[in-house]
């Protein structure tokens, strides 16, 4: 049974890009816990020599001819549209060190 | 200091040359382009967008996997790689995990002084590339251009040793892929990309160092060698000063000729995979795999062997097919003049012939400097005694001063050489005879 | 002249013009959504427009905002997103504009589609037109509001468990999960990409056959869009044939006495009109849930990576404490240590569910249960719940772990007034036998959906 620690929680929220609040660092591992405390129920069910089912989908080998679509593709202009911080054709970030 | 031996791995990434992505039909002609002109909402990621894969791109990265002998998964599938970085606009990367398109190949290097290094190949898979990122001032500027083109990641076992082994392996490699017609493979342009991980151990020492560092921004051969062997003075030092060097990423940089570090790795890096939900899963037909191995066109290797036995040295052979289109041009060339495959290759490889002039005037030209493979003198002493025999006039006329005879006297003992002589040996030789007394000719 | 009421079929059969049926609408919209809340701020249509020719004849639809449109904003019901302009089209919004319809605007959600109640929403919960105090359900409140209340005669939403099915049965109207791969989902902000299913909200079984018959086929943008037949639905739902209907008691467990009187009525309506009524053994559904919260939160956690504000939108800090919380746990069950126990169980254990359900189809046709367990809460009783949206999707997670098509309709109404709905689950790409066993129950039924009119008159 995993429970989730503050300091988990942290190393969880870096891989995610995500910046917590302090409440949210105390408060998530106990949310969490109730969530991870019930599947446990998974382990009723034997799985042994059971494949896992990774595609809904019954499709296979979905491949498209190598092709351009001129209808899809965007002119600078529109693809920087809904951007807040731009300059020139470039998208802006932070600089990265 | 040989103390160490190097342990170093490849890791080299192919930019494929299709016309569309890998995971959208958006144009992948991306190089030179405004920025973010070659984009279409899967190449953004935006909301809503969904990945289709490029057939010519599977079938490409399957026969580079071929070419490298690898084992083929007939069934086969993507995975979503996740980290974070602004180039990356999904914030995660579709990729192969654990179930590559090939893996297990092998590659044997041939040295100059005959050695060979056999070079195992984990594996060849399939991936999207990322944007470009550009520094200005305080900011990063982000081009989603190249996001989304097709990219073949290759990956070796650490069997190298030493740079120069790198250095011609990755020479192969390129010419092998443009053998191949799936990319121009080109350092500079950043089609072809080079990122080894390094590291050095005791000889005899049977397992793999417990560290690796890993060298980016190496943008050309020519800092290939120079690159590894920097890191790997680096490690011998520091290990001699009984520190063992961060694993980490560094950087080469140019100018300096040095590495240095650039992301250091607290954690190692949780790529979470898992399968790409929205790409259903491969398994491919015989025929489908079966097609893709009879498109292989002779690889470089088997050409230099089989160029070799129609007598080119191997040093000729080598340098013929490091262009498929040089070596095609070659095997032409050499069907016109029989029994003179190895001369036709040393005219090439000296450059004493233009090649790009056609097949037709490269003939035309070589005619006159082959040698047949035997011009009898002897033979060709009796004809030439014979044709002046049978041409007293003519001769005569060359020997009161007329120079231009001599060339239809040349002419005449060629035609009746009937091609067995070179141009130049009988005209020698006829001057030979010419300028002798008449005296002292002798007739048996 | 009014058209409150009428289907989209039997608009269409009388010839009523496109443009003054949005109109009609467009004006009940102004008059009540703001006490119903069922569309998102700036999610409203200015004006109407539809293609000239198609089968549905310019008569307006309502979207769920988490469906982008190029002519309106799509947020997904979420701060981050407010204000977006998609540059395109979703692949269903082209397939309704070329058969002709148009489209009254877009609907509130949980945002992100995360949630069964429409609380989640960044803008604000959408009422239940049967009581306002009420959720609609989620994560396709807003759709199915404004057709139980009459201010959209049919609607779009997405399910990717449950959330068609619940807020159909919360809000007294019919909703239909397709079959996974039946509808693209090429334009639809990805939630859990192997669960997520388009499909209709409306009025009556008729109306959802002729929207599947519009919304269905492959689409070379999706690669998990399958390429089967689509049926010519709305003609194929009278059948003489007689069928076995199966149920479950494990379907049964914990659910509302008032809702397994309609699950009775229901049965017997089924055997008056012949058909085999078949008791079947399924696994329990609360596995059902452990799968979906692993697998789907997995799947999230992914899906939400691409919303940094570099692009589109706002930055990362703008997620709700819902978001967040799944992203966390998503993040959790596929990392490395952990993905085996988790992410790589779920995974196991939904094959079996797919498995059992198909081992059930060798004995039944489809399979009749209750929609939910319980009626409509009250706004603000979720936050009680550590996964409000989990349990009360317990009917309805497994038949979308296994993919298969799935419909609830109207059955009734409690003592305290609020909808309940039945639903029949059938095989892959069976659509035409749940819809035609749905029309026979509608008949039978004969749920008084005009009723709640007199409210919002």
């Amino acid at each position: 049974m995993s429970h989730l620690t503050p300091d988990d929680i942290q190393k969880l929220a870096q891989l995610s890009n995500l910046e917590l609040t302090s409440d949210d660092i105390k408060d998530l591992p106990q949310q969490l816990a109730k969530s991870l405390d019930y599947v446990e129920n998974l382990k009723d069910i034997q799985t042994d020599n059971v494949p896992a089912s990774h595609f809904t989908t019954s499709a296979k080998n979905v491949m498209a001819e190598d092709i351009v679509d001129e209808s899809i593709m965007l002119t600078s202009s529109t693809a920087l549209k809904n951007a807040s911080n731009k300059k020139g054709s470039y998208f802006i970030v932070k600089r990265i060190l | 200091m040989h103390d160490y031996v190097p342990v170093i791995g490849l890791e080299i990434h192919v930019q494929l040359g299709t016309k569309s992505k890998m995971f959208s039909r958006c144009s992948a002609d991306c190089f030179g382009k405004e920025p973010n002109s070659v984009v279409c909402p899967v190449s953004l990621g935006l909301p809503g967008a969904l990945p289709v894969p490029n057939k010519k791109a599977i079938q490409w990265a399957i026969l580079i996997g071929m070419a490298l002998n690898c084992k083929i998964n007939t069934v086969s599938k993507f995975d979503r790689k996740h980290y974070f970085y602004p180039d990356l606009p999904k914030g995660y990367q579709i990729s192969q995990y654990d179930e590559p398109f090939s893996y297990d190949g092998s590659y044997d290097l041939l040295r100059k002084d005959g050695s060979t290094k056999k070079i195992r190949i984990k594996r060849v898979h399939l991936e999207e590339d990322t944007g470009k990122l550009i520094h200005d001032g305080n900011d990063t500027l982000v081009d989603f251009n190249r996001t989304g083109v097709p990219l073949v990641e290759i990956v070796t076992e650490p069997d190298f040793d030493n740079s120069d082994d790198v250095k011609q392996f990755l020479e192969e490699l390129q010419v092998i892929v443009r053998y191949l017609k799936v990319s121009d493979a080109d350092m500079e342009k950043g089609s072809m990309r080079l990122e080894p991980n390094i590291s050095v151990r005791k000889p005899g020492q049977v397992e793999i160092p417990n560290y690796k560092v890993e060298i980016k921004n190496i943008n050309s051969f020519r800092f290939v060698k120079a690159a590894i062997d920097y890191e790997i003075k680096r490690h011998i030092e520091l290990l001699g000063n009984r520190e063992v060097p961060i694993q980490e990423t560094r950087g080469y940089q140019e100018q300096k000729g040095i590495t240095v570090s650039q992301r250091v790795k607290e954690t190692a890096e949780d790529y979470r995979y898992f399968p790409e939900p929205d790409i259903p899963p491969f398994e491919f037909t015989q025929d489908f795999i079966h097609d893709i191995r009879k498109s292989m066109p002779e690889l470089p290797n088997k050409k230099i062997a089989r160029f070799q036995s129609m007598g080119v040295s191997p040093h000729n052979a080598y340098i013929l097919t490091r262009d498929r289109s040089v070596a095609d041009f070659y095997e032409e060339a050499a069907q016109r003049f029989p029994d003179q495959s190895a001369k036709i290759a040393m005219l090439i490889v000296q450059k004493s012939v233009p090649i790009n002039q056609g097949i037709e005037e490269f003939c035309l030209r070589a005619v006159k400097i082959l040698l047949p493979i035997e011009t009898d003198l002897i033979i060709l002493s009796q004809t030439i005694r014979d044709v002046i025999r049978e041409h007293e006039e003519p001769v005569q006329s060359y020997k009161n001063g007329k120079e231009s005879v001599l060339m239809f006297l040349v002419g005449q003992v060629m035609k009746a050489m009937q091609g067995k002589a070179d141009a130049k040996t009988v005209k020698e030789e006829l001057l030979k005879e010419l300028k002798r007394p008449i005296s002292s000719t002798s007739y048996n | 002249m009014s058209f409150l009421g009428r289907s989209l079929a039997s608009l269409l059969s009388e010839g009523a013009v496109g443009n003054e049926v949005f109109e009609f609408f467009m004006k009940r919209i102004r008059t009540y959504d703001d006490k119903i809340h069922a569309f998102v701020p700036g999610g409203i249509a200015d004006i109407f427009s539809a293609a000239k020719t198609g089968v549905l004849c310019g008569l307006p639809l309502a979207l769920k905002d988490n469906i982008v449109t190029a002519n309106l904003p799509t947020t997904a019901s979420s701060k981050i997103l407010e204000g977006y302009i998609s540059p395109y089209d979703a692949t269903v919004v082209t397939g309704l504009q070329t058969a002709g319809a148009s489209f009254l605007g877009k609907t509130n959600l949980d945002a992100w589609a995360h949630g069964s109640s429409t609380e989640a929403s960044d803008f604000g919960p959408t009422s239940n037109p049967y009581n306002l105090e009420r959720v609609p359900g989620g994560s396709s409140g807003g759709s199915a509001a404004a057709v139980a209340a009459g201010l959209a005669p049919a609607a779009i939403g997405t399910e990717t468990a449950g959330s068609i099915r619940l807020p159909a049965a919360w809000c007294g109207v019919v909703g239909l999960k397709p079959t996974y791969g039946r509808v693209s989902r090429y334009g639809i902000i990805a939630m859990g990409s192997s669960w997520d299913c388009p499909g209709p909200i409306t009025q009556t079984v008729e109306d959802a056959a002729l929207l599947l018959e519009v919304i269905a086929g492959q689409d070379p943008k999706d690669a998990t869009s399958m390429s089967i037949p689509v049926e010519k639905w709305s003609k194929l739902l009278k059948t003489e044939k007689k069928l076995t209907i199966g149920y479950a008691d494990e379907y049964f467990k914990d659910v509302d006495p008032e809702i397994m009187a309609s699950v009775e009525n229901a049965m017997h309506a089924l055997e008056d009109r012949g058909h085999t009524l078949k008791k079947i053994t399924m696994l329990d559904p609360k596995y059902a849930i452990s799968v979906y919260m692993i697998l789907q939160r997995a799947e999230v956690s992914s899906n939400l990576a691409r919303y940094t504000g570099v692009r589109y939108g706002m930055n990362r800090t703008a997620f709700g404490k819902e978001a967040k919380k799944r992203i966390i746990l998503g993040a959790f069950v596929l990392s490395s240590g952990y993905v085996d126990e988790y992410y790589k169980k779920a995974a196991k254990v939904r094959y079996l569910l797919a498995q059992d359900f198909k081992k059930a189809f060798e004995d039944v046709d489809v399979i009749l249960a209750p929609t939910t367990p319980v009626t409509a809460t009250r706004i603000g009783d979720a936050d009680a719940y550590a996964f409000f949206g989990e349990m009360m999707d317990v009917l309805t997670e497994p038949a979308a772990a296994a993919g298969i098509p799935a419909i609830s309709i109207p059955a009734g109404l409690s003592e305290a007034g609020l909808p309940i709905g039945v639903q029949l689950m059938g095989k892959h790409f069976d659509e035409t036998t749940v819809l035609q066993i749905a029309y026979q129950l509608e008949q039978d039924l004969a749920f008084d959906r005009q009723a709640i009119f007199e409210k919002y008159a």
